[in-house]
């Protein structure tokens, strides 16, 4: 009983507030009452429905989200092998300092930077890359370092062997900080990606779509493509967490 | 014999021991006595080989068990998965073997977050014994339970020593009636020097809690 009283609480805020933000969206419409400026909830959604419609639509977030996860894998990538090497001290200052500057640039100057490097199609996921590496390889490293210092001498006194230490230490008891990362990360990392595309205007993208109803004044498609790209950071933050429960069973396991 | 001749552990500028030796008894159980900071667990981990030290230490085998004050299960691994953790994989029969003596068989698929805190402890002393090692280390391993629990897994402590392989135990406490219990020989230190040492008589394990001569003896070392 007390389960489902908990899912239900669970699924219920979210969807409280989802509505509280369509209630003062509506408010706002009203109060404006300039469809150009900021259309109705209602307006937004049916547009949203016709494109669910259109195969076309699904052909340019498909491509989107294929940049997208492109963008996302080959910075967990880089990520993942950076963190290993900053097992060495002297590699880790050296990395951790490139990975500060790096986050220190603003992210709009990457996009502009990396649009006039990169062709349309690679520039959105060069993009994803450099913004969202620095941010994994962070929280690689904070995984790493909240491993229980006790656990790693119980099994340096057991002499247990390294391919054991990594596969039923290391690794699950990471995995929390990782997956937690990668659930933030993907979801700024499609974020990030529909940006880029806005401005290097790849043939089939989200991004681009919106730059074109933003040039024709089209804000209820406007608004339309971005309940969808909300929908698709969602979906893919939600199959990330899902992925950590299912990974770390053993935490939820109390009774 | 282990032999600890002479040696110097410092921890951040303060020198813990200096010229500190003690002989080990093989196959007796020698107990640390002593309060809060005396050095106790640094000792135990010297031995353990996680302290750096200077001096000698003769005749100590290459791998010891130790059962920590706080178990160090690994969450993520059932009961039985932390014993092979250890063990490795080929002991199943001799993990089922000692969970069944430290009775908690029903429990090896289970994860340590379902256990109790006596459980988890059962647990530890059972990867300790499962351990091949000539010597066992201790760290005040039941500080954290209760009198009655406490009587029941020392039982359970000293049934496995009794029946399985022999070996060296260098067990440290600030717990006078634990020591008692348990203890061979008491070392009493303070400062990181042998202030006295006391040897209880009768076989192990000795009631909790019973007045003897020797319990006398060092409550008086303890109380000057």
């Amino acid at each position: 009983m007390q389960k489902v009283k908990k899912t239900l609480i669970n699924l219920i805020f979210p969807v409280g507030v989802v509505a509280v933000v369509f209630l003062i969206w509506q408010i706002a419409a009203e109060l404006i009452n300039v469809t150009l400026i900021l259309p109705t909830p209602a307006q937004a959604l049916n547009q949203f429905l016709v494109y669910i419609k259109s195969e076309d639509f699904y052909i340019n977030l498909g491509y989107t989200f294929l940049r997208s996860l492109y963008g996302f894998l080959l910075s967990f990538t880089i990520a993942a092998l950076l963190t290993l090497l900053s097992v060495f001290s002297f590699a880790r200052k050296i990395i951790s300092s490139i990975m500060a500057v790096i986050r220190a640039i603003p992210t709009m100057s990457i996009i502009l930077i990396l649009v006039i490097i990169f062709s349309p199609d690679s520039a959105p996921v060069a993009v994803a890359l450099i913004v969202i590496c620095p941010t994994l390889y962070s929280q690689f490293c904070a995984a790493i370092d909240s491993i229980d210092k006790k656990l790693l001498e119980m099994s340096k006194i057991y002499k247990v062997g390294i391919k054991n230490k990594i596969f039923k230490l290391y690794l699950p008891n990471m995995a929390e900080g990782v997956l937690e990362g990668c659930a933030n990360g993907i979801s700024l990392n499609i974020k990030l990606v529909i940006a880029a595309e806005a401005l290097a205007l790849p043939v089939k993208s989200i991004g681009k779509m919106m730059w074109y109803t933003k040039t024709l004044l089209e804000v209820e498609k406007l608004f339309a493509l971005t309940i969808a790209a909300v929908i698709l950071s969602v979906l893919a933050e939600s199959v990330v967490r899902l992925l950590k429960f299912f990974i770390l069973r053993w935490k939820y396991d109390k009774n | 014999m282990i032999k600890i001749e002479k040696i110097e552990v410092s921890y951040q500028n303060n020198k813990i021991y200096d010229n500190f030796s003690l002989d080990l008894e093989d196959n007796k159980i020698t107990c640390i006595l002593g309060p809060s900071g005396c050095g106790k667990t640094t000792l135990l981990n010297v031995l353990a080989g996680i302290v750096p030290y200077k001096g000698n230490i003769i005749n100590f085998p290459q791998t010891v068990s130790y059962i920590f004050q706080e178990e160090r299960l690994l969450e993520n691994l059932t009961v039985m998965q932390n014993l092979l953790y250890t063990a490795g994989k080929d002991k199943i029969l001799q993990a089922e073997e000692i969970l069944k003596k430290t009775e908690i068989l029903d429990k090896k698929n289970d994860y340590p977050l379902r256990l109790s805190g006596g459980e988890r402890q059962r647990v530890a002393i059972a990867r300790a014994f499962l351990s091949d090692a000539d010597v066992l280390l201790m760290d005040e391993p039941f500080s954290s339970l209760d009198t009655a629990l406490k009587i029941k897994l020392t039982n359970v402590f000293t049934n496995l020593l009794k029946e399985g392989k022999k070996r060296t135990v260098v067990f440290v406490t600030h717990d006078v009636e634990e020591a008692m219990m348990l203890a061979h020989r008491i070392i009493v230190l303070e400062k990181g020097k042998i202030k006295d040492e006391i040897v209880p008589e009768g076989e192990i394990p000795r009631t909790y809690g019973k007045n003897t001569s020797a319990k006398k003896e060092l409550l008086k070392v303890i109380l000057n």
